[in-house]
């Protein structure tokens, strides 16, 4: 649908019915703006900057949106970008509430600029002018609509350094007041995200040396971090672990005078919300830093890899599994809540990591087995054994954990110890077994029953039964509604961890056998479950995989596999094995007549009958294959097939060209309606002339013999049933003979 | 798309400073040239190239220094001259390893300005294996791996294994793992030392000349293909550790390539033929494809009268007081069909594989050709006219120098000197979508138009209402105070007149 130009004009004069129309047309019917007369393009233009002065919302929202699609033309942003920007940054001016017009105006301010910068003297004339009024604008509205200011003040950062120089220090100073404003850590992540990777990106904008300004940021970063932890001091004895005391010795102290991103946290051991203020200021550092080390830069930085690893280790560290409280704490709420925090801290450090991989690829392989046997720390034990339900407890923990470690592994084609990972497959394995919340709840009711029998108090204890056995009728009679399994997230992070496992290591046979059971199990499941038997890709992926990195196990999956996934064109691929195609080079002057005549043949036997072409007269009739025919001959009327072919075949005395002759002509018997494939099947013959054995002649009959195991037989496959199949079997038993 | 070849020569011996030496990089197909580098020559093996195009760098071995060269693309003198603990003979680069990480975090990076692949490995002539880690400087490794001269170093395209042959007959198969993990905690203080090769293939009987490694598809596939003076060609398969098939040959190897597809060798022969071993051939007997070797087989091929799997321009037009020229380097272009080919005389031919026949004469070498290397890139990036916007000034050119003494083992010391590159615009929001949020929010407004406005009427006028009758109320109360006050007056002045 297109809106003659007439019409928009039209509709443009007052507030337009709908905009939408227009828009669509502006944009998709490129002709218009390019065949338009210049008035008709002033009109355009000056109608469309009135409406943005209307003091009607909506018809300012119209014309703000149709500046949008015009600002593509070049022509419109030549003569009347400097009015549009003005309008623009007016509009934002006035807006004192976030909604959709400042959003939209925003948005197009930012095209806008998009469109002018890299042309040379657009930038000059009107974009460099504008700028300053433009950043400093966005500064103050910085509050109507944090996410959308800030992404655009990141984007004229980048692309402006020089120009967004002086404003630097003040962006700084915003940013600073955001992470300490108080709710900063329940802000939507995405906020928080931009945040963080403005202040990481703002090095950029130093006169000198960027890179130092950044490495000096990162180092102080880092050692704020190792600070906050090392509050944990006051209630840990950090001297159990000697390790840990001398990788806090190592991290490099703070560089010049930048100040801290926090003030001091006033930590009250009575206060548990104080407490997790720890963990809250963490996880924003965690931010921070991961925003730093994976925010791009315009420039080569020298990234601390060893002292963020390092301080990673130390977080993990810091483990009351491994460290004991120190004598003066033995609240044993405290103590929770202290556990509790750690364990955040943790959450926030494996998303930093698992951040890394992607990033620095090779460079941190050389960490692998450190960062795996750390991370392996984090898995909860309670008497030397993985803690299930622990494990559901910290379902979404564990999830992540197991991403971190997929991402790792992804570094590496194949990992040569195998115990690094065994704990995380066991953690994987039962994270993927349904779990009965029957049990569970159950466990919890018996619990409440014997606190209140100690109570005493029996009528208010039959009360409360009656009433506690509402829900758990239910649970008696349909037990099956009970069971809950983890997320689907949590599923999608299982199966890429298998599929990891699967391909770099090799697992031994109680864990192969536990996640092949579980691959086929799911798999038959969402089969059957599915109306177009669809198996989920990621299912799909697992068992392909299965087929393409088979475990120790003697018995192939393949047919399991087939029979699952029957229509996967790689599953195909192994179930009909196959060669190369070999290259066919150009033809001499006989393989050409050999061909012709191929086709000949071909065009006459399809006028024939089947049983006809058996009788031979169309082949006999050939005067230069008379061997071949002589040989079919005997074929024919033989007793015993097998032998007078060999007997021919001697008499034939190794011509090449006789037996290639012979080969069309057993085709032509098996393949009398598929006259394409049949030429391509000769033309393979032909080939065989191309690359003439090289080996003596005595040389290549060894090779057919021993080959009769390992090579496969891809050409003649299809003719199973046809009766002339038996001289290729023919060589072979002769031979075995 | 353009085709490259570079290659680069041995050098004369008598040109002390290489002043005559020189490599290029040229196109394929016809006579374009791309880059050339000048005072520039290398060890048999003992040049890599990271790629074409801007950004990108050539490293030499020096030929008579403990030396590695740099060069920039697009500057024709080296860059750095990086001093190394002893005389390389050959060298190699490994790219980062990429295990599907950009499917799996939801794009993929844009190409920074400054980037280095990830290792640089070099043989030395006392059997040394040496590896730095390319954006730190770091020397990762040390590692005696031969008895004699490295002769050749190869990553296979995984970076999983590296694969090293020596003049002492020997080919080893590292895990480049544990080659380079200095930071594993759990290991002893001697941890190079107890590394031992993956695997030590000892089938050969004189010095390994060349070798090549199938890519990594799925890891069991992995094959290695070495060949020696010994006049043998061995296929191995890596990660059974195996033997396949043994090719015999008339005559010494010097080099070898392989069809990208893996359907055939090319081995370039000391007596300056090139041999073409098909690996999968229709068996005339039966008609049937069938693969060859395989099972430890031993195959002769013989002297190739009919020359129908032999390249002889080589041999052609040799001026008499060239005793014998051997071909000491070989590459295939990408899609198999023209073999590159240099010898011991400095000449380097692209000729066609299916008819045999020389396609272009590329610019002659002084000295024997010791390493070639094909590539493909956009033409944009190669193309004199757009490359030479992007130039990078020499401070943020220059890589880490390579360090002479091992890494620290200490994990902290671990400073990586890179640009961060920026994640790959996801190309998601199309004006369709654009157009369907506008068309929500003029929803919004025509739905809100009565309602909004009549609200802010309602909210104005209430507080107007509000405030007039704030001061309605003062007003009133002002005038009652006044009246009172008054009449208050007026009573108190007649009292007062009463009074009187």
């Amino acid at each position: 649908m297109s809106l003659p130009l007439k019409h928009i004009l039209k509709e443009l004069e007052t507030s337009p019915s709908s905009v939408i129309p227009i828009l669509s047309t502006l944009h998709n019917n490129k002709a218009i703006l390019q065949t338009i007369s210049k008035q008709d393009r002033k009109h355009l233009v000056s109608r469309t900057l009135n409406l943005t002065r209307s003091p009607v919302p909506y018809n300012k929202w119209c014309g703000v949106n149709i500046l949008f699609v015009l600002s593509d033309d070049y022509t419109v942003l030549t003569e009347d970008g400097v009015h549009i920007l003005a309008q623009l940054i007016k509009i934002v001016e006035q807006q004192s509430r976030s909604g959709s017009l400042l959003a939209s105006a925003v948005d197009c301010l930012n095209k806008v600029c998009n469109q002018i910068r890299g042309k040379p003297t657009l930038t000059r004339e009107i974009l460099t002018p504008k700028l300053p009024t433009i950043i400093s604008l966005f500064m103050e509205k910085l509050e109507l609509d944090p996410s959308l200011f800030i992404h655009s003040l990141q984007t004229f950062m980048k692309k402006h350094p020089t120009t967004f120089r002086p404003f630097g220090n003040k962006l700084r100073a915003r940013i600073l007041e955001f992470l300490n404003s108080e709710n900063f850590s329940n802000y939507p992540q995405k906020l928080k995200e931009l945040v963080y990777s403005t202040l990481a990106s703002l090095p950029v904008i130093e006169k000198t040396e960027p890179e130092a300004k950044w490495q000096a940021d990162v180092q102080n970063l880092i050692h704020e971090m190792v600070q906050v932890v090392l509050i944990y001091r006051e209630f840990l004895n950090f001297n159990d672990d000697s390790e840990l005391v001398s990788i806090i010795q190592k991290i490099p102290q703070t560089v010049g005078e930048n100040p801290a991103h926090f003030k001091a946290l006033s930590v009250d051991v009575n206060d548990t919300r104080s407490l997790y203020l720890i963990s809250e200021r963490f996880s924003i550092l965690c931010g921070i830093l991961s925003a730093f080390i994976n925010t791009d830069t315009s420039f080569a930085v020298r990234v601390p890899m060893g002292s963020v690893l390092a301080m990673c280790d130390i977080v993990c560290s810091i483990n009351s599994r491994f460290i004991s409280f120190r004598n003066d704490t033995h609240d044993p709420e405290l103590k929770s809540t202290i556990k509790s925090t750690l364990t955040l801290n943790q959450i926030s450090i494996t998303k930093l990591l698992s951040k890394i991989p992607a990033m620095y690829v090779g460079s941190v392989l050389p960490h692998l087995s450190n960062v795996l046997s750390l991370l392996e720390v984090l898995i909860p034990f309670s008497n030397k054994r993985i803690d299930a339900s622990e494990l559901f407890n910290m379902e979404q923990f564990m999830a992540d954990l197991l991403e971190c470690v997929t991402n790792w592994l992804n570094l590496t084609s194949s990992l040569s110890d195998t115990t690094q990972v065994l704990r995380f497959i066991e953690v994987a394995l039962i994270l993927s077994e349904p779990q009965d919340v029957s049990e569970v709840s159950s466990n919890s009711s018996n619990g409440a029953q014997n606190t209140s029998n100690g109570s005493g108090k029996k009528n208010k204890n039959n009360k409360k039964k009656s009433h506690s056995s509402v829900p758990l009728s239910d649970l008696l009679s349909h037990q099956h509604l009970f069971t809950s399994s983890v997320s689907p997230r949590t599923v999608q992070i299982i199966r890429q961890f298998i599929n990891a496992t699967l391909k770099k290591v090799t697992i031994p046979p109680t864990q192969y056998y536990k996640i092949m059971r579980y691959i086929f199990v799911e798999a038959t499941r969402a089969k059957r479950y599915s109306l177009e038997s669809e198996i989920p890709v990621s299912l799909k992926d697992l068992l392909v995989d299965a087929v393409l990195y088979p475990g120790n196990e003697g018995v192939s999956l393949l047919p399991l596999v087939s029979s699952l996934l029957g229509n996967d064109p790689i599953i195909s691929v192994f179930n009909n094995p196959r060669f190369p195609p070999l290259a066919k080079y150009a033809k001499t002057q006989s393989e050409y007549d050999i061909e012709e005549e191929d086709e000949e043949e071909n065009e006459e036997e399809d006028e024939e009958e089947e049983i006809q072409v058996l009788a031979n007269d169309s082949v006999k009739s050939k005067p230069n294959s008379v061997k071949a025919e002589k040989l079919h001959s005997i074929d024919v009327s033989a007793e015993e097939p097998f032998k007078r072919q060999k007997i021919v075949e001697s008499e034939v005395t190794q011509e090449s060209s006789t037996i290639t002759e012979s080969i069309p002509e057993s085709m032509i018997f098996k393949r009398n309606e598929d006259t394409e494939t049949f030429v391509k099947e000769v033309t393979d013959v032909v080939t065989l002339e191309e690359i003439p054995p090289f080996t003596k002649p005595e040389s290549v009959t060894p090779v057919i013999t021993h080959d009769t195991s390992t090579q496969l037989i891809a050409t003649v496959e299809e003719d199973d049933n046809s009766d002339f199949e038996m001289p290729s079997i023919d060589v072979d038993d002769d031979d075995e003979d | 798309m353009e085709e490259s070849v570079f290659y680069i020569s041995e050098g004369d011996p008598n040109d002390k400073h290489s002043q005559e030496s020189f490599a290029l990089s040229t196109s394929i197909h016809n006579s374009q040239l791309f880059a050339s580098f000048r005072q520039c020559d290398a060890p048999q093996k003992g040049a890599v190239l990271t790629g074409l195009g801007a950004g990108e760098r050539l490293f030499t071995a020096s030929r008579n220094k403990a030396l590695l060269l740099v060069y920039s693309w697009g500057k024709e003198s080296p860059d750095q001259r990086i001093p190394v603990p002893e005389q390389l003979s050959c060298l190699t680069l490994c790219k980062h390893p990429n295990q599907g990480f950009s499917s799996a975090n939801g794009g993929s990076s844009n190409l920074p300005s400054f980037r280095l692949p990830w290792l640089l490995a070099a043989g030395s002539k006392s059997g040394k294996v040496y590896i730095w880690e390319l954006s730190s400087g770091n020397l990762l490794c040390v590692k005696d791996a031969h008895y004699q001269a490295i002769s050749v170093i190869k990553f296979s395209s995984c970076g999983t294994f590296l694969v090293t042959g020596g003049e002492d007959s020997r080919v080893a198969i590292w895990r480049t793992l544990d080659l380079i993990s200095i930071y594993n905690k759990s290991e002893e203080a001697n941890r190079l030392a107890s590394v031992r090769p993956y695997a030590t293939f000892t089938d050969h009987s004189l010095a390994v000349s060349d070798l090549v490694i199938s890519e990594t598809g799925i890891l069991p596939d992995i094959r290695l293909y070495t060949v020696s003076r010994d006049s043998t060609l061995r296929i191995y398969d890596i990660m059974t550790k195996s033997l396949l098939t043994t090719f015999v040959l008339p005559i010494s190897i010097e080099s070898i390539t392989k069809d990208p597809a893996n359907r055939a060798c090319y081995l370039g022969l000391s007596n300056g033929l090139i041999r073409v071993v098909p690996l999968y051939q229709v068996n005339p007997n039966t008609s049937v494809l069938e693969s060859i070797g395989g099972c430890e087989k031993i195959i002769t091929l013989d002297h190739d009268p009919n020359l129908v799997n032999t390249f002889v321009h080589h041999q052609q037009s040799i001026s008499t007081n060239h005793a014998s020229i051997s071909v000491t380097n070989l590459a295939v272009s990408m899609d198999g069909t023209n073999l590159v080919s240099g010898d011991s005389v400095g000449r380097v031919f692209v000729s066609d594989i299916a008819t045999k026949q020389v396609v272009q004469t590329l610019k002659e070498c002084n000295s024997p050709i010791s390493y070639i290397q094909v590539d493909t890139c956009p033409v944009e990036l190669v193309d004199s006219s757009t490359a030479g916007l992007t130039k990078v000034d020499k401070h943020h050119r220059l890589i880490p120098p390579f360090k002479r003494v091992l890494a620290s083992s200490d994990p902290i010391e671990h400073n990586l000197y890179m640009e961060i590159p920026s994640a790959m615009e996801q190309d998601g929001s199309s004006f369709e979508d654009w157009l369907l949020q506008k068309s929500n929010q003029e929803l919004e407004y025509k739905n809100n138009v009565e309602k909004v406005n009549s609200t802010v009427k309602v909210i104005g006028d209430s507080k107007d209402a509000d405030r007039v009758k704030e001061l309605e109320e003062k007003l009133a109360k002002v005038s009652k105070a006044y009246t009172d006050l008054r009449s208050k007056h007026e009573e108190l002045y007649q009292e007062h007149q009463k009074m009187l």
